[in-house]
């Protein structure tokens, strides 16, 4: 219970979760059918967050090939996520 | 007058008048030019010497006559002469303000050379007419006036030379004098006093013309007045009371006739005078009715047929139409039954007269003008109104806002500057803190630049840098002290102005205000009262230890930006100020606060497998990389703590505890791998730095601490369990040969080294990375070396015994290896030859 009290005191805010994962890795949603893995360098109000050591899947849909799922993973040692595309923001632990 | 509730029939009527404009929001400058009229015609009447005896009924002595000292204010001084030569521009203007009206006709449908011919024209035949047209255009007295002149056609003449400003006052005197007696007689008798033409007059003009303005009445009753002392002279008078103004005054009757008769007999006597007078007055409003000339262009249709008619009747009768519906209409009625009204229109004009006798002049002038001259006379007219008309509208906001509106405005666009430049820490952090380390990390850059760059920062903060007479930071102080004020005052009303001033908002794009402002509860500070900070870590899940370490970083970077605020290094010699005193009790704070959030001090568990807080927050890659910069604030006392515990806990950390090679694998998890560089790159330093410092009873204190509790065989097989014995057995060495610690804790400390070597003697070869893993392997030959220094020969024996292989080993592999890992490994290898005195050249050779 002690840890409670001690979670709900540094965490006052939704984004207070954020900033627990801050230097991370966290897993990121994106709107477009796209997810992020990466170290959480930075956010903000937003929800802006910039990402290191970032492996990116996109998921994309097959229509010639009978509508399966393919993915294509990306690698990128940095990146800038704007706000108004992120969907979720967990992590990875 | 009589509105006014004053028995105005007295020539200190004018000062009642005088009033009358304020009273009658309605009421334009015109109309008070007009009550000057009125009421210089008046005191003309006084100088006459009129036997006031005659008419007087002594209502005058009932008149408060405190208010005379303002009448040469409101009338433009007592002055006939003045006053006539108001007169003549005023009918010159009104004259132009029909010709102009024309003219603008004429513009609009095509050339303005039409315009010129038709002006002229106009004067001629309708200079009479002229005015008559625009007081039936404009609701004041003033056209009525005119239009009086226009039917006094001849009389006018003789005023074109008042115009030339000889005489001009005795000739229209005359004229005026001659019709209003008709008026005033008429209104004397009250009976019939309206002309035969104004009937009709009145009628229409009711229609056109709602109030009567009270320069109106007062020029009707002078009007009146003069119609009076014409009437005495003249017996036109029956003919005035028109059936119209019978009808008109079926109501009335009553109260006009008491103030009625004291006025016209007051007006009456003056009149010859006044009418003279009042025109020049008029001067002054001319450019008023031309703007309300507009409809001028109607009036001159009416002129010529009025023109003929012989009272001033009709333009009076406009005029009229606006009496019912003011007060002063009453005021009018009182003097006259209702019926006299439509006289007293024509009458009235004549006391606006004036400005209308004027006209005549004026039309004479233009006369006199050559064509081109007139045509040029008109144009700058035109254009003048044109001008005035624009100014009027642009003007018509004026002082709308207070000066404290502007100021409020100009503190919230202010505000919003500054706050840009508030603190370039805030706006721009990344940019200083890397210029800052740029300059410091490039001795090349030359020294002024970095002067400039550490002084710009300094300066920008207004914290050392003495040149700060230039405007820029004076000027941003002003406005930071402004913007201070603001932000305290305003608040609660701002959210009232949001929206009508646009957003007010003390946030900038940068840190954009909350929309929800939740109040942040101070973690740490409240860990210190209640909790058990122990009770907090029962169970240290990842999160706790998150937020913890998260707490740490708050602390620091409130530490960091306190550090920034430093008010400066003080004089030597002098007391530090209060601000720098004030500045390290905060400081002092913010670093206790910090050492709470570290839980270093909270007790261990019960529970020996529990982890400590501080173990296990520093589990954590950021709490880790924190070390070094919580190093950086803390005294030696926190950081000896510090170094005590991790070394007690040394098995619990993770990087020790992970750190092991398993049985079977050739390497460590990259995740590990990484926690051992983070925590050699972060953690061991500012530990290595304190332990370089310490004496050798601390080293054999935690030495001992080490060996005693902790499973030093476990720390011996990873890295960084050899660095820390590595760190201590090296320092205590360099002690020793410094010569700086007395035998006794020499003794101590050998007998403490002795027992390490005992528990790792038989396992040496097991500190090595497994075999073949691809590691580098020096900090093993670190460790060595810094073991073989400290022993004895026969420990140094028995190292060598164990370690041969593996240097053999070494030597053979740095000879198929590609040259530089090979020297690499060789340069390991060294190390620890050299600590014995050998040197691996010896083995190569």
């Amino acid at each position: 219970m002690a840890d409670t009290e001690n979670g709900t005191s540094a965490v006052a805010e939704p984004l207070d979760l954020v900033r627990l994962s801050l230097d991370e890795v966290v897993f990121v949603k994106l709107r477009g059918d796209r997810e992020l893995r990466g170290r959480l360098h930075a956010y903000d109000s937003h929800c802006n967050l910039v990402l290191g050591e970032v492996e990116e899947t996109i998921y994309v849909v097959d229509e010639d090939d009978d509508d399966t799922i393919r993915t294509v993973k990306k690698n990128s040692e940095m990146l800038f996520v704007r706000g108004d595309s992120v969907v979720i923001i967990a992590t990875t632990t | 007058m009589s509105f006014f509730g004053f028995n105005t029939t007295l020539p200190r009527d004018r000062t009642a008048h005088a009033p009358h404009p304020r009273q009658a929001p309605g009421f334009s400058q015109q109309r008070d030019a007009f009550a000057g009229l009125s009421g210089n015609s008046n005191e003309k009447a006084d100088d006459d010497g009129y036997d006031f005896e005659d008419t007087y009924d002594g209502l005058g002595d009932e008149l408060d006559e405190g208010d005379d000292e303002f009448n040469d204010e409101t009338f433009g001084g007592g002055n006939a002469a003045a006053p006539g030569k108001d007169f003549d521009f005023f009918g010159s203007t009104a004259k132009v303000a029909n010709a102009i009206n024309e003219e603008q006709l004429l513009y609009a449908r095509g050339p303005k050379k039409p315009t010129q011919p038709a002006p002229p024209s106009y004067h001629q035949d309708h200079q009479p007419k002229a005015p008559s047209h625009a007081a039936a255009t404009k609701p004041k007295p003033q056209p009525a006036p005119k239009h009086q002149v226009p039917t006094e056609i001849p009389e006018l003449k003789p005023e074109m030379s008042l115009w030339a400003t000889t005489s001009p006052e005795a000739t229209p005197a005359k004229n005026l004098s001659a019709h209003a007696a008709v008026h005033y007689l008429h209104i004397e008798n009250q009976l019939q006093d309206p002309p035969p033409a104004q009937p009709n007059f009145s009628q229409p003009a009711p229609a056109t013309r709602k109030y009567k303005s009270l320069e109106e009445v007062e020029a009707e009753i002078l009007a009146k007045k003069q119609a009076k002392l014409a009437a005495a002279q003249q017996p036109p008078q029956p003919q005035l009371p028109p059936p119209t103004q019978l009808n008109q005054q079926d109501g009335w009757p009553g109260r006009p006739v008491q103030g009625f008769p004291q006025h016209p007999q007051m007006q009456m006597q003056q009149q010859p005078l006044q009418q003279i007078e009042l025109p020049f007055p008029p001067r002054g409003m001319p450019p008023p009715q031309q703007n309300q000339r507009p409809p001028q262009t109607d009036r001159t249709s009416e002129h010529p047929q009025r023109g003929p008619i012989p009272q001033p009747g009709p333009g009076g009768q406009l005029p009229f139409p606006q009496i019912p519906t003011n007060p002063q209409f009453q005021n009018n009625n009182i003097p006259f039954p209702m019926g006299m009204i439509p006289p007293q229109g024509p009458q009235g004009p004549q006391g606006p007269q004036p400005p209308f006798v004027g006209m005549p002049p004026i039309q004479p002038q233009i006369m006199q003008m050559t064509e081109e001259e007139r045509v040029k006379f008109l144009e700058e007219e035109s254009k003048r109104l044109k001008r005035n008309h624009k100014i009027a509208q642009l003007s018509r906001y004026n002082g709308l806002m207070t000066p404290s509106d502007k100021n409020f405005i100009t503190r919230i666009q202010l505000q919003q500057l500054v706050s840009v430049n508030e603190d370039s820490f805030n706006e721009d952090f990344y940019y200083q803190v890397y210029m800052a380390i740029r300059a410091r990390n490039n001795p090349q850059q030359p020294l002024d630049q970095f002067a400039q760059t550490y002084l710009g920062q300094q300066g920008a903060r207004g914290g050392r840098a003495r040149r700060q007479d230039n405007h820029l930071l004076r000027m941003q102080q002003q406005v930071q002290r402004a913007v201070a004020a603001a932000k305290a005052r305003p608040k609660a009303s701002q959210l009232v102005l949001e929206g009508s001033l646009g957003k007010i908002s003390f946030s900038n794009v940068k840190t954009p205000k909350p929309l929800l402002s939740i109040k942040k509860q101070d973690s740490t500070g409240a860990v210190e009262p209640g909790q058990k900070p122990a009770h907090a870590f029962a169970g240290i899940d990842r999160r706790s230890i998150l937020a913890a370490a998260e707490d740490i970083y708050r602390c620091l970077l409130d530490l960091d930006s306190h550090e920034r605020k430093h008010p400066g290094p003080s004089l030597t010699g002098q007391q530090p100020d209060a601000n720098t005193i004030q500045w390290f009790e905060a400081r002092d704070a913010l670093i206790a606060k910090l050492w709470r959030s570290l839980r270093i001090m909270e007790p261990f568990k019960d529970d020996p497998t529990a982890l400590h807080p501080f173990i296990a927050i520093l589990s954590v890659k950021k709490a880790k990389e924190a070390i070094p910069r919580v190093f950086r604030y803390i005294d030696l006392q926190q950081r000896i703590t510090i170094l005590t515990m991790i070394t007690i806990s040394l098995d619990q950390v993770d990087v020790i505890k992970d750190g092991r090679y398993a049985p079977d694998t050739l390497s460590l998890s990259n995740e590990t791998k990484k926690k051992i560089e983070v925590f050699s790159q972060n953690v061991l330093p500012p530990l290595l730095s304190y332990v370089g410092d310490a004496g050798l009873d601390v080293i054999t204190g935690l030495l001992g601490i080490l060996i005693d509790r902790v499973n030093v065989l476990l720390l011996s097989q990873t890295q960084v369990g050899l660095a820390f014995l590595t760190m201590f057995t090296s320092r205590a060495e360099i002690i020793k040969q410094a010569g700086q610690a007395d035998d006794q804790a020499v003794l101590k400390w050998t007998q403490t080294y002795d027992r390490l070597f005992e528990i790792l003697e038989d396992h040496l070869l097991d500190i090595f990375p497994p075999h073949g893993a691809q590691v580098d392997d020096m900090y093993v030959w670190q460790f060595l070396a810094s073991m073989a220094v400290v022993a004895n020969m026969s420990q140094q024996q028995k190292m060598v015994s164990v370690v041969k292989d593996r240097v053999n080993e070494n030597v053979q592999a740095s000879k198929t290896l590609p040259q530089e890992m090979g020297q690499h490994k060789l340069a390991n290898t060294n190390l620890f030859l050299r600590a014995l005195g050998l040197d691996i050249d010896l083995l190569l050779s």
